[in-house]
């Protein structure tokens, strides 16, 4: 089972139907965890071929069912990223 | 890294560095405010004074390497400068690292392919006009860059220049452009789909990855970006990256500028100095970064239609700041060095780049191993450069053109009366 930091554990199980967007890195073929992972209610938004990833939405307890699964090799939480000029106000 | 900050430009350094010792160079120097005026007498030997400015303490000369090198001793010089032509008064980034002497060589990217991984670009400017090979929507807002940054770091990368009659030429002109839209109009994005553009774009098979973006991230060995960067490298693909605007302060670099196998790129400012907000090293797990600088400050490039990013000059082109401009730059020397050298591997050019950096005698967590320099990345391949270089094909502008804030005084007819001013907006940020 890949590790899982306690918070996002927790914040999961509070709130079970709040939705999250998650990026898993698998072990086997991409395609089938893909089908996987849909079966199990998760919306896959990309295929990440380069490292056998997935991008997935889906709502706290489905989440907390990925992390069992034992090809999962590592989850993190899809964080926002930003273009690097310097703002106006800066 | 502690050594005193040299009073010679580095632009001057690198071409003192391709001359032999008995050439001249002209130079600019700038003296400490109670200079007298010199007599002929006090002219160091190998130096000859063409101009002494009399509003402030300058003078123009021509003088050998040992010249220079005497010059930097006495204690009443603070600066020495390379005289350049005028026309470079608006954009010198890229004579400032070489660029023209590659150009005049023959080389300009051809056959390079640079992927920019960013707000989408403009295909109807003109600067980007045929360098727009392929084109990918990762965020549902359309291909178009309705924001102006990606279009800014593709032109800085490389544009043409041709609605500016080649002023504002990018640094390989004659590379090609892949873009991968990851980034809204407000130039916001998620990683997941940073990771998917550079996915695409190594499955598109470009050479280069120019990522001007960046997140806190999580720690630098547990990122899936950081992950995706360094398959990307593995593969073949030269990635740079954008440091971050998050300085002065240490540790400062997010994700993925920390990534270790990536170019990560800080950014100068037009004195030569560190930029203020470029970010620091070192990283959460303690390595250098970044790994080289360029500049980065108040730098004009392609303005994508309808956006008004950064302080427009004009219809076509606008002046923006950021580690986001100094990383095409990179992508740009990247895209250079491969037309010459196809088969280095993406570690190997990015030592070289590095090795053959100018230092700048700053920390190393601020400016990497220096300014990277395209005449010594060249010259470190063997391979000979054009002494004189080329700059942009409508010739130099006699009268130089206001500058960005509106300075009249720039419109005034004379290159000195345009390099004084420059010098004194250098003193005076």
């Amino acid at each position: 089972m890949a590790q899982i930091p306690a918070e996002l554990l927790s914040s999961w199980r509070d709130h079970p139907n709040r939705a999250t967007r998650i990026i898993v890195k698998v072990q086997g073929d991409l395609l089938e965890r893909q089908q996987e992972l849909l079966s199990l209610g998760a919306v896959v938004v990309h295929a990440i071929r380069l490292t056998n990833s997935l991008t997935l939405v889906c709502d706290g307890e489905t989440a907390l069912m990925i992390v069992q699964l034992p090809w999962i090799v590592r989850l993190s939480l899809d964080t926002s990223v930003s273009a690097l000029e310097r703002q106006a106000h800066e | 890294m502690n050594s005193p900050r040299r009073k010679i430009t580095s632009q001057l350094l690198s071409s003192m560095s391709t001359v032999r010792g008995d050439q001249e160079l002209p130079i600019i120097i700038q003296y400490v405010p109670k200079r007298r005026l010199m007599r002929q007498a006090q002219l160091t030997a190998g130096m000859r004074q063409s101009y002494q400015y009399r509003v402030a303490p300058f003078a123009h000369a021509h003088a050998t390497l040992e010249a220079i090198s005497a010059l930097e001793q006495d204690d009443e010089v603070v600066r020495i400068y390379q005289d350049s032509p005028v026309h470079a008064l608006m954009d010198q980034a890229p004579a400032h690292v070489g660029v023209p002497h590659i150009w005049a060589t023959g080389y300009d990217g051809a056959g390079v392919s640079i992927a920019i991984v960013d707000t989408g670009v403009d295909p109807q400017h003109p600067d980007l006009e045929g360098r727009i090979v392929d084109m990918l929507d990762f965020t549902s807002d359309g291909e178009f860059d309705n924001n102006g940054h990606g279009t800014h770091c593709a032109g800085i990368a490389v544009g043409t220049g041709r609605a500016s009659d080649g002023r504002y030429r990018g640094v390989a002109p004659g590379a090609t452009v892949v873009s991968a839209r990851v980034l809204d109009a407000y130039g916001n994005g998620m990683m997941s789909d940073v990771m998917a553009g550079i996915d695409w774009a190594v499955s598109a098979g470009v050479q280069i990855i120019s990522l001007s973006l960046g997140g806190a991230g999580p720690l630098a060995g547990e990122d899936p970006l950081v992950e995706l960067c360094h398959a990307a490298v593995d593969l073949g693909v030269m990635v740079c990256v954008a440091a971050g605007n998050t300085g002065p302060g240490r540790m400062t670099i997010g994700s993925p500028g920390s990534a270790e196998k990536v170019l990560t790129v800080g950014a100068i400012d037009r004195a030569d100095n560190i930029a203020p907000f470029s970010s620091r090293g070192p990283t959460v797990d303690g390595r250098i970064k970044p790994d080289v600088v360029l500049p980065g400050s108040e730098i004009v490039a392609a303005r994508a239609t309808g956006t008004a990013l950064g302080t427009p000059q004009g219809q076509w082109y606008t002046a923006i700041s950021g580690t986001s401009m100094a990383c095409p730059m990179a992508a740009g020397l990247c895209a250079l060095t491969l037309q010459a050298q196809p088969s280095l591997r993406p570690s190997e050019l990015k030592e070289l780049i590095m090795q053959s950096a100018l230092d700048l005698g700053t920390d190393a967590n601020a400016q990497g191993k220096g300014l990277a320099d395209g005449r010594r990345l060249f010259a470190a391949l063997g391979i000979p450069l054009s002494v004189e270089p080329s700059y942009p094909p409508s010739g130099p502008v006699n009268v130089p053109e206001p500058m960005p804030d509106g300075s009249p005084e720039a419109a005034h007819k004379g290159c000195m009366i345009g390099w004084l001013n420059l010098l004194r907006r250098r003193q005076n940020p």
